[in-house]
């Protein structure tokens, strides 16, 4: 069939031209941190790589010479973790009530939790400044977990309970009927089954929590202090941006959460939207 | 990967796996747990916290500069062994006053910092400066060079102790110059005519009232009357000095791009014959490789000799300090005769005390005779020029003289932007808002409370009396069941969320300067929706953000949604190969977390490095700055976010797509229905119902897009790109804490959220039925 060879090709054109759109900038990026820092001014440079970007943002020290890389590391993944283990241990019993038991304000509040959701987290930090700093938490990495839990528990409620409704009713009404309490069932049918979907809502809301910058920056003074995103935007954030290291850099953070992103990526569109629609 | 099955894994189909790895799984969960929490103590095993006395030293010093600094707190920490301890910070510069004036008042922050001392006015109103006796001093008073002393003084009070002073100079080309340096700017035009092509004149940071100042105060220009408090910036001769930028740029004696990193650059290619900068910038590149650059004063301005803003680089003492003895040990350590003498010999500094002049010949600078011409250079900008005024009032000129300058240097109407100055002056003269009465306000909330309990209480009724909560009773899985698992939910998610929104709430009823707090009812709110009509269309504006994040959303939505539903339908026919390819391509950008992305767009926007430019250099782009003008700026924005937004729509389409039956649309097809049709009559019914709700959420997520408006244009030009989002975090954290007002803003969004809520809400409902 004629048309149907046009049909290939065009259909494969358009898809290498936008292939070719998303690859550029990331390829771009790769040889911005792969080129020598000085050698970004002269356009028709010759490309030599070198790995000399990527020793500048591993080996990075303080004053101190404390290894900058690996605290600020250690800083991300405890905000982060904390956070996340916070959100879904507070979340997971809530998710449970509000997707099978009913009380008055069930509705109402499920309204409430979706609105919060689309509140942007930059906005509220006005009031979280001075929450903290009658907490006493001001400039902490408590503090900034804190912050961080705003978002990660109404999240984490969301996710986990898109998943508990899509267990099918009949399951827990049929325990129910023959006398299981409802303890029983959360914890003996129901946490069983939406392991799989834990797992997904603590990767996103770990992901979430890594890759913020902004409240980051915002409270926290301390170089010992950064998480990871903080110390990349400042790479450029300056007058005289270091472009190869932030690149460097950029590719080390990005990996890892890619490649996550990768593995629960089906999961969570489905979560994702599920979550948002109900209720 | 492939095509079909995008349904979600519902029933827990791929969970607990067996045998081996599950094992795998748990030990792998368990290291990283175990690393996480053994991080923190494992670092500072690795390099323990030295003892004594701790002084935080807050300073945005770069390069040389910085490394002089840490070399000598260096040396001072070896000399005070386990009694004090300095620990420097680099605190970027754009966010350092406001840094400052956060965290001292909360009993965070440094004990010392370094800053220029043009500041002090509105740093001292929020009270993050001690007093300081003269016997605090290093020197005797009458030591320094004139002018000084009162540069860091406030109200006649000492504050600061002066380490160096930088006003401007000229470095010149002298290949392109060989018979001396640019005597006065009425050369420049002969110069023109006489230099090659893409070779300039003059180049320097011409959007910047500093670097603009020689020009400026040549031609008699003063920022404020006599009394020191109206505003004198675009009046007499000096108005004319705004327009330069502009001509020059047009006439090719300045480049295309004027920003600093471009003037340095041509500079050091030997592009450019003056550059006006200050002792803090040493060439590097061909034109130093060659010894071609020389260092002179400021040239005339016509016939009047140039001088320039003089900002004094000081040190200053938190009045919150936790040990002011040690930490007025370590300022007088870095102010004291030898710490100038180091910056003069390091960086050819010009000391502050008078006395160090007169050896300064003896002393051996490693830039050899160039030092004491910088220092010269230095003396003549002062006698010259002014110490930079540093009131309150001063710190309100910088950004709207930026406008005003960039307008030029854009090519924009500079009366028009010089009125949208004028009145961003105009509001900074008058002094804090009026205090409100409280007691109206007062009524209003109780009567607002009462009704929201009423309103609760009649939610409560009604879903008591709902025909779900008679079902559920009968189920058992009614009311006090549901408490303990849901109430630390509740209890938390209050705690965390909704007492932000009240305390907000709240703070949008006051006026906060200075670290206080006045009541001032609902003034925040009459500034922002009611502005003056002249002010309503500029940026900066409430309707100017609002219509500038409609068209924003609008724009993104439709472009994501379109990109997205397009190359899923092209990605779902049969043959199609590569398929799972091309989808992990395609979805990649919504993998990278979008702050790197943004970041990523920059560079690829940016006017040099940028890889933009570089694929469009055949078109004349080169070293086109995108961040110049609205259109282009929001087109950066737009590309960065449709890059990184459309991955979801196609997920989205996709999943949606594999749940049409190939049999329906065969038959179609076999029915001689067209392409068109069988879209319109069996694909887009089946991706409706899934596309509606991503389109409701893809559209919040763009509304509330921070990161890529904030990190790609940073709002650029004059904050005319800036969204409500970035517009409401710039109230409170970067023009000046004005928290009462950023509260009103995040009141107002949260209004506009919750309208749009509804409204979706309802077009949800209307499209199930």
């Amino acid at each position: 069939m004629k048309t149907r060879l046009r049909d290939i090709v065009l259909t494969h054109l358009v898809l290498l031209v936008a292939s070719f759109a998303v690859l550029y900038p990331v390829l771009w990026v790769v040889r911005l941190a792969l080129s020598a820092e000085g050698g970004l001014n002269q356009a028709g440079g010759e490309f030599r790589p070198t790995t000399e970007n990527f020793h500048s943002f591993f080996f990075a020290h303080d004053f101190h010479g404390r290894p900058l890389f690996l605290i600020q590391l250690g800083n991300s993944l405890l905000v982060s973790g904390t956070a996340t283990l916070f959100g879904v241990l507070c979340a997971l019993s809530a998710a449970y009530g509000f997707s099978r038991l009913s009380f008055p304000l069930r509705e109402a509040g499920l309204r409430g939790m979706l609105v919060s959701q689309m509140f942007p987290a930059v906005v509220t930090g006005v009031p979280l400044l001075f929450i903290l700093d009658m907490l006493g938490l001001f400039g902490t990495t408590a503090g900034l977990v804190l912050v961080y839990a705003t978002s990660s528990v109404p999240f984490s409620i969301w996710m986990l309970k898109g998943y508990f409704d899509s267990i099918p009713k009949d399951l827990d009404e049929a325990a129910r009927l023959d006398g299981a309490s409802s303890f029983l069932i959360f914890r003996r049918i129901m946490l069983p089954l939406v392991r799989p979907g834990i797992g997904i809502t603590a990767l996103f809301s770990f992901m979430t929590a890594y890759n913020e910058f902004i409240m980051a920056s915002l409270f926290l003074d301390d170089v010992g202090d950064y998480t990871l995103p903080v110390t990349l935007q400042q790479y450029v954030g300056g007058f005289d941006p270091s472009w190869g290291i932030f690149a460097a850099g950029s590719l080390v953070l990005s990996l890892p959460i890619v490649l996550l992103f990768f593995y629960v990526q089906k999961q969570m569109v489905g979560g994702l939207v599920a979550g948002a629609v109900k209720g | 990967m492939s095509g079909g099955g995008e349904e979600p894994t519902d029933e827990g189909s791929a969970g607990a796996p067996s045998g081996p790895w599950r094992w795998i799984k748990i030990a792998l969960l368990a290291l990283l747990v175990l690393g996480v929490i053994l991080v923190r103590p494992l670092t500072s095993a690795l390099a323990p916290q030295p003892a004594g006395i701790h002084v935080v030293l807050w300073h945005s010093q770069r390069g040389a500069e910085r490394d002089l600094l840490e070399e000598q707190l260096r040396r001072f920490n070896a000399s005070h062994e386990g009694q004090i301890v300095v620990e420097p910070l680099a605190v970027p510069e754009a966010s350092f006053k406001d840094k400052v004036r956060r965290s001292i008042p909360h009993g965070a922050g440094p004990d010392l910092f370094i800053r220029p001392h043009n500041e002090i006015g509105e740093l001292d109103a929020s009270g993050v400066l001690a007093r300081l006796a003269p016997t605090d001093l290093p020197d005797a008073p009458d030591d320094y060079v004139k002018g000084l002393l009162d540069g860091v003084s406030v109200k006649g009070e000492l504050v600061g102790i002066p380490l160096t002073y930088k006003g401007l100079l000229q470095f010149y080309n002298k290949r392109l110059l060989p018979e001396g340096p640019l005597a006065s700017t009425k050369d420049l035009a002969a110069l023109r005519a006489r230099l090659p092509e893409k070779t300039y004149p003059l180049v320097y940071d011409a959007t910047s009232l500093f670097f603009q100042s020689p020009f400026f105060l040549g031609v008699g220009g003063k920022i404020f009357d006599e009394s020191g408090k109206q505003y004198r910036l675009f009046d007499g001769p000096a108005r004319a000095t705004f327009d330069w930028p502009g001509t020059w740029k047009k006439t090719g004696i300045l480049p295309p791009d004027v920003s600093y990193n471009e003037s340095t650059r041509l500079f050091e290619a030997g592009q450019a014959a003056v550059l006006v900068c200050g002792p803090w910038y040493t060439p590097h590149g061909p034109v130093d490789a060659q010894n071609e650059w020389e260092i002179a004063p400021l040239f005339d301005i016509g016939d009047e000799p140039g001088g320039s803003f003089v900002s004094i680089e000081s040190i200053f003492v938190s009045p919150r300090a936790h040990d002011r003895r040690a930490a007025l040990e370590v300022a007088q350590f870095l102010a004291g005769a030898d710490g100038q003498r180091a910056r003069y010999e390091a960086l050819s500094l010009p000391p502050v005390s008078t006395s160090l002049y007169s050896t300064l010949d003896s002393l051996a600078p490693k830039a050899g005779q160039r030092a004491k011409r910088l220092a010269d250079a230095q003396r003549h900008a002062l006698e010259h020029g002014v110490v930079t005024p540093s009131s309150t009032r001063m710190g309100a000129v910088w950004t709207p003289a930026l406008d005003v300058l960039s307008a030029s240097v854009a090519g924009r109407d500079v009366d028009k932007a010089i009125e949208a100055a004028r009145y961003t002056l105009d509001r900074v003269q008058d002094e804090g808002m009026k205090p409100s009465d409280p007691s109206l306000y007062g009524i209003a909330l109780v009567a607002l409370l009462i009704f929201g309990t009423m309103l609760v209480v009649r939610r409560v009724r009604l879903d008591i009396a709902s025909p779900a909560a008679a079902r559920s009773r009968l189920m058992g899985s009614w009311g006090s069941v549901a408490v303990p698992y849901v109430v630390p939910g509740i209890a938390t998610v209050v705690a965390l969320v909704l007492v932000p929104v009240v305390v907000s709430a709240g703070m949008s009823l006051f006026d906060y300067r200075g670290g206080h707090f006045t009541f001032v009812g609902f003034t925040n709110f009459r500034e922002i929706l009611l502005p003056p009509m002249a002010r309503a269309l500029e940026a900066r504006s409430f309707y100017f953000a609002l219509g500038v994040t409609v068209l924003w959303t609008l724009v993104n939505v439709v472009l994501h949604v379109a990109i997205g539903v397009s190359l899923a339908l092209l990605l779902r026919p049969s043959y199609v190969r590569f398929r799972t390819l091309y989808r992990l391509v395609l979805i990649l950008p919504w993998a990278i977390p979008n702050y790197i992305t943004a970041l990523m767009w920059k560079g690829m926007f940016h006017a040099q490095v940028g890889a933009i430019n570089r694929l469009l250099a055949p078109f004349g782009f080169e070293g086109y700055n995108w961040f110049d003008h609205f259109g282009t700026a929001f087109f950066a924005n737009v590309v960065t976010n449709t890059w990184l937004g459309f991955p979801f729509m196609m997920v989205v389409t996709l999943g949606a797509l594999s749940s049409i039956p190939t049999e329906l649309e065969e038959a179609a097809t076999l029915d001689g229905a067209s392409r068109w049709h069988r879209f319109k009559a069996i694909v887009l019914p089946h991706i409706k119902p899934a596309l509606l709700p991503s389109v409701l959420l893809g559209s919040v997520w763009t509304f509330n897009m921070f990161n890529v408006v904030y990190l790609v244009s940073g709002g650029e030009p004059g904050s005319q790109t800036d969204i409500l989002v970035s517009e409401a975090y710039r109230w409170a954290f970067e023009r000046g804490e004005r928290y009462g007002y950023a509260a009103a803003y995040s009141v107002l969004i949260f209004v506009f959220l919750l309208f749009y809520g509804r409204l979706t809400r309802r077009l949800e409902a209307k499209e199930a039925t």
